[in-house]
């Protein structure tokens, strides 16, 4: 879809909820965060304030290994006390101790895989325009409702939409019958 | 704000207002103040509902001065849901106007002798106190749209619902917010019935003529309070995620945690988690005209509010927070944001507290109620509340009492009081807060973030194994004190990070009342504060059985961790050990 640039942020209900991104897995979570998606180290270190890895809070991202499948979920400074204990390598991580990520099995191999990326509160509109552009794979159902909530919007903000390689008419998506379970999405801006 | 506005309902011939010195209470505010008075003045086997408890209401230490984020209100008493003392506190414009009136507290004592309902206006003049039989049964709304039309719209409005007129267990006081809408409250607790038995329907106060609180020294108080704000706006919570989402920028976390209670603390992940999460909410206010970034009181530079429309555009309540959200969204598996609005649109008009009825209502839909997700029936038993039907009594008086009249082993309270939204066996810590709270369950109760500037209790390694007590208890200190402010506890994040915003709030105290307080001193008043409370506890019966979980929290795996609460009964009993 190309779309303009004040649209972009009607897809971030999608980040929030997890897309699919095909990469090299079997390294670190820094190494995946870096190398494979290109975030800056300075964003990883002090805008990444928590970091999930299969439902756990990490603490040690250069220890933590991504394996083929995993679930990541990437989040900025949360408030309260919990923002507090959920933070990585905070003071108050003890108070977590029972579901926090702790890598005790063999260091996994490197290989082609994929990993579900979940973007919570600020990395959202930061990082989200950037997966955008590469294309994500999205459950077909989300992006259907999605589209389906707003449809005025999709018409007055999408410039051009192509499925499967054919201009169709925006106007057309919401009711757009996608065959499979997962689509991927491309956003370009004019 | 060096004196005390007692009101006695019980005087023969009608309520009686005087103004008293503050003598032995001198120097104290907020929360400091309420639970000092409550446990000097109320004796602790008295009922919660009787002549002989007390509703004291009192503004932090800065409220009514130029200090940003000064504007929380403590409200005092024993509570009729724990038995025990309570200090409820809230947001709006009360504090400040009350504060500028130059009171410390109104304490409401005595019962009124016959059934009548009062208003009491407050104004630079003095106190008029009206029996007004035309208010009973007014939801907040309807109420506070008479008292504006009746004495204009420069006022602020503290009040009750119908929830507190029936005196029920989970009844708020309300306070109207910088819109006069009555969005804020100190819910916990039941204060809102202590106020109905002291026939008290609403007080509003006009601080017309008055002007702000003077520091001591004006030049250090201006240079505190700019140095305090750049601390807040610089940081990333205070600064950015608080003012863009609000406080339901937790849920997606705390669900990804497996910390998320659903269905009742059944599991720790809701599926519907992002149709009712933060970034949604402020997403579809925005789309629909309402306001994302908005504050509860003048002075509020964190902003963390917002302002609700219904599909139509139209106003519908403020922005339901984190714990709302989750109380009658996830916690019965509701993922509809809008029957959320209108649950917490509900609450706010009958007077009741979002977090307990949350609770209610899950613990309803385990007993069979209703079914899990179906949001008209949450709605319709809400409104049984408001109604006061039998059913609506039952379901009025909490989380604890329905659970008993329904047959729910599993329901989650400590000291009768529910659970906020956080499953302890994904985060233990939490857990230590919610079983040995003077307060009962209490998610603030711990909540000030401060612990490791203060250094209270001593600096504590976080890889000890037993640093779950010493955090905890190290929280609650920290959080009493800052309680006694009446800043704000979302400050906390900014004072954690940059020790030089901590030094800007001591700096504000010390220039407004030309004092010298240290880190040491917080720490002291925080300690005081919680041993009146325990020895009020203790003196009403409670033992160190009532500073435990409920015992499915031990025994239940909670998915996706599959984790129980493991600290021990003999760690619970070390937190007060100081």
């Amino acid at each position: 879809m190309t779309v303009k640039p004040g649209f972009v942020p009607f897809f971030f209900p999608l980040l929030q909820k997890g897309f699919v991104l095909k990469t090299e897995v079997g390294c670190s979570l820094r190494e995946l965060l870096a190398e494979r998606f290109g975030i800056s180290m300075e964003y990883i270190e002090n805008r990444i304030q928590t970091v999930f890895l299969d439902g756990k809070p990490v603490d040690d991202m250069d220890a933590a290994a991504v394996r083929d499948g995993a679930v990541l979920a990437l989040s900025s400074a949360m408030p309260g006390l919990l923002g507090a204990i959920m933070r990585k390598g905070g003071y108050y991580s003890r108070l977590r101790s029972p579901v926090s990520h702790l890598e005790n099995g063999d260091a996994p191999r490197q290989t082609d895989g994929q990993v579900v990326v979940k973007l919570f509160n600020l990395t959202s509109p930061e990082l989200g325009p950037l997966f955008l552009e590469r294309g994500i794979r999205v459950d077909a159902e989300d992006l259907r409702d999605l589209f389906r909530s707003r449809p005025h919007d999709l018409e007055e903000g999408c410039v051009e939409a192509a499925v499967d390689g054919r201009q169709v008419d925006p106007a057309m998506l919401p009711s757009w019958d996608f065959t499979a379970l997962q689509v991927y999405l491309e956003i370009r801006t004019v | 704000m060096d004196k005390l506005l007692r009101i006695n309902m019980s005087v023969e011939g009608g309520p009686n207002a005087s103004v008293d010195q503050m003598g032995e209470y001198a120097g104290l505010a907020g929360r400091a103040l309420t639970s000092a008075v409550v446990a000097r003045e109320v004796p602790p086997l008295a009922h919660p509902l009787s002549e002989d408890n007390k509703l004291v209401i009192a503004p932090g230490m800065l409220s009514g001065s130029l200090a940003a984020m000064s504007g929380r209100m403590s409200v005092g008493c024993k509570s009729p849901l724990t038995g025990g003392i309570k200090e409820a506190n809230s947001g709006g414009q009360a504090s400040q106007v009350l504060a500028r009136l130059g009171y410390a507290a109104i304490i409401l004592e005595g019962k009124p002798r016959d059934s009548d309902l009062y208003r009491i206006f407050i104004n630079k003049d003095g106190v008029n106190i009206i029996p007004d039989n035309s208010l009973k049964g007014l939801g907040n709304y309807d109420l506070v749209e008479k008292m504006k039309r009746e004495y204009g719209d420069k006022i602020a409005c503290i009040s009750i619902g119908q929830a507190g007129e029936m005196k029920m267990s989970a009844a708020s006081v309300a306070f109207t917010d910088m819109e006069l809408r009555p969005t804020r409250h100190a819910g916990r607790g039941g204060v809102g019935a202590v106020m109905g038995a002291k026939g008290v329907k609403v007080i509003v106060l006009d601080d017309t003529g008055m002007t702000a609180r003077a520091p001591k020294d004006p030049e250090k108080f201006k240079a505190a309070n700019r140095a305090f704000v750049e601390g807040l706006r610089r940081h990333p919570v205070t600064g950015e995620g608080l003012p863009a989402f609000g406080t339901n920028v937790l849920a997606n976390v705390i669900n990804e945690a497996g910390g998320y209670p659903t269905h009742n603390f059944m599991w720790g992940r809701f599926l519907g988690v992002s149709k009712i999460s933060g970034e949604t909410e402020a997403e579809t206010e925005v789309a629909r005209g309402g306001v994302a970034t908005h504050g509860c009181h003048r002075g509020c530079t964190i902003q963390c509010s917002g302002i609700y429309m219904d599909k139509d555009g139209h106003y519908l309540s403020k922005q339901p927070e984190y714990e709302t959200v989750w109380a009658h969204g996830a916690n019965c598996g509701i993922d509809d944001l809008d029957a959320i609005a209108m649950l917490d649109r509900l609450d706010d008009d009958f007077g009741l507290d979002t977090i307990e009825m949350g609770a209610t209502i899950g613990v309803a839909m385990e007993a069979g109620l209703a079914r899990f997700g179906d949001a008209e029936a949450a709605i319709r038993l809400i409104r049984e509340v408001g109604k006061g039907t039998p059913l609506g009594r039952i379901l009025g008086n909490g989380a604890a009492v329905t659970g008993k009249v329904f047959g729910v082993e599993r329901v989650p309270v400590v000291k009768g009081q529910a659970l906020p939204a956080y499953d302890p066996r994904a985060i233990q810590g939490m857990g230590v807060t919610y079983a040995t709270s003077t307060m009962g369950a209490d998610h603030t109760a711990g909540y000030a973030v401060t612990a490791n500037v203060l250094k209270v209790g001593g600096y504590v390694d976080p890889l000890k194994a037993e640093g779950q007590i010493e955090l905890s208890r190290n929280l609650q200190i920290a959080t009493a004190a800052i309680d006694a402010t009446g800043m704000c506890l979302f400050i906390a994040f900014a004072v954690l990070d940059q020790p030089q915003t901590f030094q800007a709030l001591l700096d504000l105290l010390n220039s407004f009342y030309g004092l010298e307080l240290t880190g040491d001193d917080v720490t002291a008043l925080g300690k005081k504060i919680l041993t009146m409370e325990r020895d009020f506890n203790k003196r009403a019966g409670f033992t160190r059985q009532q500073d435990r979980l409920p015992e499915f929290f031990r025994k239940e795996l909670l998915p996706p961790h599959n984790s129980v609460f493991q600290v021990s009964d003999e760690d619970l009993d070390r937190v007060f050990n100081w």
